[in-house]
């Protein structure tokens, strides 16, 4: 067994999590993960909080998590951390639940009724890799069970400006800094893992549902000026279950598919089903 | 599914007030019933609401803007 590190007057040594220093070498936390740690009273297990840290590392090294301008996860197999899953990443702030949602082992399982949440990021406000012309978000759902309920979308409050619809059978109003009203490909998004929307250029969207991409044309018209929610529509309300959510530059084919690989690792080493 | 239905007034009192890790978010039904859930609705006396079955609202044109 590995001995405690003590400093001269004999005090064990912790590391950046509060952990007790061993001789092994400790492992260096990210900085994001050190700053949730201290925030929420129920954290995950110091073994969660590795393979979470080994995600963020690992999305640093392709380049994505530098796109980012908010990132949330939910996933941590356990019931008990309700505030850690609401911690952004990227802002050092935290989302806010409304409504009923449920927290389950993948994350917050919406009710069909109430439940959702803000992410209280304003893009238009507090957009940084965001903007115009080269923004996304994307986000890892398990497909809910109430026929017809299923729209899950990332949303502003109160107009469909911005939608991404996971519509059984597909949607036409997948937009992104799109003009109300504007079409787009009917576009399935249904179905549990990743799904992405990505716009390049003043025209060029691309989404992704899992490992299918889907291309087409939407003239960009500006950046709406309001809070993105999670799990609902206008009115209606999603019984789909959030693992993780992010928003900011788009993302290419390729980075959504490390973004799949490295996130089915985490679930898996964490004892989850890779559904991403 | 059953819900908790609610009068207007106490909506409006409730509305964004923190319930355990979330916050109050009374909903419409389809008959204009102010409801919430009920993993919100513990948070109320019980003489403050009535269960009533979950009645959504039509499904929105998803073309409106």
């Amino acid at each position: 067994m590995a001995k405690l590190v003590r400093d001269t007057r004999g005090r064990i040594l912790t590391d950046s999590l509060g952990r007790n220093l061993s001789s092994e070498p400790p492992h260096k936390f990210n900085i994001e993960v050190v700053k949730a740690v201290s925030k929420s009273v129920k954290n995950p297990s110091y073994s969660t909080l590795l393979h979470l840290d080994n995600l963020i590392s690992a999305l640093k090294s392709e380049g994505i998590w530098q796109k980012l301008d908010t990132f949330i996860n939910c996933a941590y197999n356990t019931t008990n951390t309700t505030v850690f899953s609401l911690y952004d990443f990227i802002r050092d702030i935290n989302y806010t639940s409304y409504g009923g949602l449920d927290y389950v082992v993948y994350g917050f399982k919406g009710n069909s009724v109430d439940g959702y949440l803000d992410t209280n990021y304003n893009p238009a406000l507090q957009g940084v890799n965001y903007t115009l012309n080269n923004a996304g978000r994307g986000f890892i759902m398990i497909q809910g069970d109430w026929p017809g309920q299923n729209i899950t979308e990332a949303v502003d409050g109160n107009t469909a400006r911005n939608r991404t619809s996971m519509n059984i059978g597909g949607s036409s109003v997948q937009r992104i800094n799109s003009e109300p009203g504007s079409s787009s490909t009917v576009v399935d998004l249904s179905g549990d893992g990743l799904k992405t929307i990505n716009r390049y250029n003043s025209n060029d969207i691309m989404l992704t549902n899992k490992n299918v991409e889907t291309s087409f044309i939407q003239p960009s018209s500006t950046v709406w000026s309001e809070n993105q929610v999670v799990l609902k529509t206008q009115t209606l309300y999603s019984s789909n279950t959030l693992l993780c959510y992010f928003m900011g530059s788009s993302l290419t084919y390729e980075e959504t598919q490390l973004f799949r690989q490295y996130y089915n690792e985490y679930l898996t080493n964490i004892g989850l089903e890779p559904i991403a | 599914m059953k819900v908790a239905k609610i009068t207007s007034e106490k909506a409006n009192e409730i509305r964004g007030q923190k319930c355990g890790f979330s916050h109050f978010n009374p909903v419409q039904d389809k008959d204009d019933n102010w409801v919430i859930s009920l993993e919100t609705a513990q948070f109320l006396d019980e003489n403050e609401y009535e269960l009533i079955d979950w009645q959504p609202k039509e499904i929105e044109d998803e073309n409106n803007d």
